[in-house]
């Protein structure tokens, strides 16, 4: 698609006329063709609509330049739909489709006209004929070439060449959302081709990677300690192997083990920086050391990782961020967030009198388990789904929320919904606190959940919850040809909506990030 | 680049089969034919499939030549290290593997020669690895026997063994198991078990298929315990039984005392043992296995054992006479169904000699000879086996050189490999043995016909 649109952009007026012309010619024969041997037989998925009430045609605007869309207007009920044809298409729907709906001019409205004809004259065609394919398909590929470019409205035929074309890739992209196919495409590119059983790739990364497609272990923090964890047994079990360099050899397989775990899902920003440190360390190490040696520091040096950059800095947090709960404090959280579970049980211990109220979203549900353990040690607690947060927002006193990442621009990446809850709890001036230790930070600056994010499974938003009473309405949503379910799993909170950001190192606004970046070494 | 891999897979084949003495005295149980392929086939074939290249197939002293000579025939892929055990009929399951414990150096799959099904294995080892299990079993569906079917042979008097298999509808863990002999009316369920698993269901149509993904402590725990004998009736329920006990205190305290004390009963916590950073782990992950109650994951349980309920079409195990039978009838109902991807069963051998015009859903094996004037239906017949002219077979299973001379109607019948049937005799749904002769003229229903003196022994 990409290539197509170079090669519109490259073209000349000179030569734009001569395919016009090519593809007059080519028509002609056509319809030479269809007189005398009753074509043409249609696609069959184009044959499952009735031709009449689509007449589609196919406009392609040259006078901007650059960016060439192709657009489907149909005509009976003015909707313009937006075909991909090129990536520049998905940006903006909302400005095409105005394009069209007002001004037409009159060459349009023409054009329109033509197109219904022609999709007239199209289905008693069709009514007539029968088979004839091969001949259609040279058709479709004289068409082809010719076709991108006209200011003329294609017939039918075009209809049937993009029908054909995005047969390479079967069904499966129907439910797939404009906007996020980036996304959809990052998680194809991820497939890692690994036999089932007994690969090269060590069994612990195996079982780990099980274990975090199917959100055994979840949250940035229980995902790097288990990477972690994953890799010193790989390191332990790893053998030279022969006539390489110990760390080399180690490195090409723990970028395979990195590879399959991202395929089983994507990595997350605490388990890149884990494995940035890992690495820097081993360039660190002189070759002179031996193997055992080799394995004993960077088992070593995982340890510290995990007890300095996780363990300690969840403890400093919650010191620093005792001093902010009072007695009599309500306290609200979203989701689970280990580190947030951490501090208030420590506030707990330390005696002081608050409320909690865990507000939930689905389809996790992670809130639950935030509940449930901050519930067996007695803390005072309230349960909410999202929906009434606007109802229970009054009585609250302070939002902690945890988070997956923080960004350089001072946004912090969360489970979806965390931005909700900051916006909603700015509109009611309530302080935003978030909780994040200084290895989840990232160099990235996103400013919408868009660019970057992970794609859960959309089934996920369709299953039933309460114990199968009652089937989820969307239960069978894949049969629907236009219903698409999204199921992002983080969101980007503006820096403006959080009050300040709690980390090991102090309590600073959000804006501050960058500054942590930097004095942070960057190897850690 | 690692010494290791993540799964082994064994292959039990040294059973005698026990339960169908008529079928296997003079022929050994792992080969008996199934759909003209020795039953070692089936889960050789189900490993091969989920990709395994290699398997340790643990066989009696008495069959290592029989067997390897048969897998050589097989062309399969899959690697086999024959292990021979002496004494095998002496030897329960357990015992088996722990004399072969010195090859196994991971977590390890057991499987049963005799489990005859199209499970995707790739579920239960999934299973397993999501949950870091101790063992995860497979459990099917026991096979539906319709009334029309006979067993060949004397009215059974054995009833079907039953399992009781409880699994926790929430979380699919197997938390009781049990064979239904052991109780006469009530089973008990403790008051702490209900409080643990609130909503559980206690399966009596399920069959424990033998299939079984052990994780490597219980073969050194099984190693040190010299008193399980086998693993389906011993080991497993134990396992299974001690997911409910604590691991007791002094040993996370104290090591240095745990040594010493090797016979306490809670000396399975010795192998049980968690890696040093899981509970970190189980603590900061979000997941929870249950919902309705305030226990931890996993209610804290290092122990923990996986039932994955098998969905497949088909699955059995044929360790009795009824599921022998029963698997050669439906086998090519089953495995022709299968997609191409499964090698197929070759119908009729190329060299077999066919004269009959009369031949309906029967698969013949090499050199079998058939004589002109015959009809066969529904029947398997293995090679080398000679079927003379005017007679009739059907539903039947005629293993390696079995002759059944002229005029003779065979229905519903098993015919041990190397008999003879004589001219003009009737089998009506009977069984016979290795190297019989069957006198000519007799007529016979519903009987096994073997050696008198066997039938003592048994």
């Amino acid at each position: 698609m990409t290539n197509k649109k170079g090669n519109i952009s490259e073209k000349s007026r000179e030569e734009i006329k001569a395919e016009r012309e090519a593809k007059k010619a080519a028509k002609a024969h056509a319809k030479a063709k269809a007189k005398s041997t009753k074509i043409p037989d249609k696609d069959p998925l184009n044959n499952n609509k009735s031709p009449s009430s689509d007449s589609i045609k196919n406009r392609t605007s040259n006078d901007t330049p650059e960016t060439v869309t192709n657009k489907n207007i149909e005509s009976s009920n003015k909707i313009s739909v937006i075909t991909k044809t090129s990536n520049t298409c998905e940006k903006d729907e909302k400005v095409v489709s105005e394009v069209s709906s007002e001004g037409k001019s009159k060459a349009e409205l023409r054009a329109e006209r033509r197109a219904k004809q022609e999709a007239q004259r199209a289905a008693k065609q069709q009514i007539l004929s029968e088979k004839n394919k091969n001949k259609i398909k040279e058709e479709n590929t004289n068409n082809n070439n010719n076709s991108n470019n006209n200011n003329k409205p294609a017939t039918h035929t075009i209809d049937i060449v993009k029908n054909v074309s995005p047969k390479k890739t079967p069904k499966v992209n129907i439910h797939e959302i404009n906007l996020f196919k980036h996304l959809y495409h990052e998680r194809k590119q991820a497939i890692v081709n690994v036999p089932f059983v007994n690969s090269n790739i060590h069994p612990a990364i195996i079982r780990l990677g099980a274990q975090y497609a199917n959100k055994i272990i979840v949250g940035s923090n229980a995902r790097c300690v288990a990477f972690l964890a994953g890799v010193k047994q790989l390191i332990q079990d790893f053998e030279r192997p022969p006539q390489a360099d110990f760390i080399r050899g180690f490195e090409a397989n723990l970028q395979e083990s990195v590879a399959y775990l991202h395929h089983c899902r994507p990595l997350a920003v605490s388990m890149h920086n884990a494995l940035k440190h890992l690495k820097w360390q081993m360039t660190q190490f002189s070759s002179s050391l031996s193997d055992v040696d080799v394995k004993n520091k960077l088992s070593n040096a995982i340890d510290t990782y995990i007890r300095e950059q996780i363990e300690l800095a969840d403890k400093a947090i919650s010191i620093t961020i005792q001093t902010k709960i009072s007695n009599g404090d309500v306290i609200l959280t979203y989701g689970y967030s280990s580190l947030i579970h951490k501090i208030l049980l420590d506030a707990h211990t330390a005696a002081k009198e608050f409320r909690v109220i865990v507000v939930d979203g689905r389809p996790w549900l992670e809130g639950k388990e935030q509940l449930r353990r901050l519930a067996k040690h007695g803390i005072e607690c309230s349960y909410i789904l999202i929906n009434a947060l606007s109802y229970i927002m009054p009585e609250v006193s302070k939002v902690f929320l945890g988070a997956h990442a923080i960004l350089a621009n001072g946004s912090v990446m969360s489970r979806v919904g965390t931005a909700q809850v900051a916006l909603m709890a700015r509109a009611f001036n309530i302080p935003v606190l978030v909780a994040c230790e200084t290895h989840k930070s990232c160099e990235r600056v996103q400013t919408d959940s868009i660019v970057y994010n992970e794609l859960g499974n959309a089934d996920e938003l369709a299953q039933d919850y309460g114990n199968g009473a009652q089937k989820s309405l969307l239960t069978n949503w894949r049969t629907k040809k236009f219903l698409n379910l999204l199921n992002i799993v983080y969101d980007v909170t503006p820096a403006n909506l959080v009050t300040a950001v709690v980390t090991e190192l102090a309590i600073l606004p959000c804006t501050s990030v960058p500054v942590i970046l930097r004095i942070k070494p960057s190897e850690i | 680049m690692f010494p290791c891999k993540e799964f082994q897979a064994v292959v039990l084949a040294a059973g005698g089969g026990s339960r169908m003495t008529e079928l296997t005295r003079g022929q050994y149980k792992c080969l008996l034919p199934i759909g003209n392929l020795p039953m070692l086939w089936y889960p050789l074939q189900l490993l091969e499939r989920v990709g395994f290249k290699e398997a340790i197939v643990i066989i009696a002293e008495s069959m290592e030549r029989n067997v390897s000579l048969a897998l050589n025939d097989l062309n399969l892929k899959i690697k086999t290290d024959i292990v021979a055990v002496k004494n095998a009929e002496d030897l329960g399951t357990a015992d088996s593997i722990r004399l072969i414990h010195e090859k196994i150096y991971t977590d390890f799959l057991v499987i049963s020669c005799d489990l005859i099904t199209d499970v995707d294995i790739c579920e239960i080892l999934n299973l397993y690895r999501k949950h870091n299990a101790s063992i995860t079993a497979l459990m099917l569906p026991a096979p539906k026997v319709s009334d029309d079917f006979i067993t060949p042979g004397p009215k059974n008097k054995q009833k079907p063994e039953t399992d009781l298999i409880g699994i926790c509808n929430e979380t699919g863990r197997l938390i009781f198991l049990a064979s239904a002999s052991d109780f006469e009316e009530t089973i008990e369920i403790s008051q702490p078990f209900l409080k643990k698993y609130p909503s559980f269901t206690m399966h009596s149509r399920l069959m424990d298929s033998h299939l079984y993904v052990i994780n490597k402590w219980i073969l050194n725990f099984l190693v040190q315990n010299k008193n399980f004998t086998t693993l389906k009736g011993e080991l497993l329920p134990y396992i299974v039984r001690k997911q409910f006990s604590k691991p007791p205190k002094q040993y996370v305290d104290d090591k240095n005392t745990s040594i010493v004390q090797t016979n306490s009963k809670d000396a399975i916590y010795r192998f049980a043992i968690e890696k040093p950073l899981d509970e970190l782990i189980r603590k900061m992950s979000a997941y929870n296995d249950h919902d309705t109650d305030l226990e931890d994951t996993y209610h804290g349980d290092i122990i923990r054992c996986y039932a994955y309920v098998g969905d497949g079409k088909f699955g059995l195990r044929a360790n009795t006479i009824q599921m022998y039978h029963l698997a050669n009838t439906k086998i090519s109902e089953w495995w022709n169904n299968d997609n191409n991807e499964q090698p197929s069963v070759p119908i009729i051998a190329p060299t077999a000699t066919i004269r009959s015009t009369q031949i309906q859903d029967c698969r013949v094996d090499n050199n079998a000879l058939i004589e002109e004037k015959t009809s066969l239906k529904h029947t398997h017949i293995g090679p080398h086996v000679t079927v003379e002219s005017k007679t009739r077979i059907s539903q039947s299973v005629l293993m390696e050189s079995a002759i059944v001379k002229q005029r003779c109607i065979i229905q519903n019948c098993i015919l041990g490999s190397g008999c003879i049937i004589e001219e003009g005799t009737e089998l009506k749904d009977c069984i016979v043995g290795y190297k019989q002769v069957v006198p000519p003229g007799s007529q016979y229903s519903r009987e096994v016909l073997t050696d008198a003196d066997d039938l003592i022994v048994i």
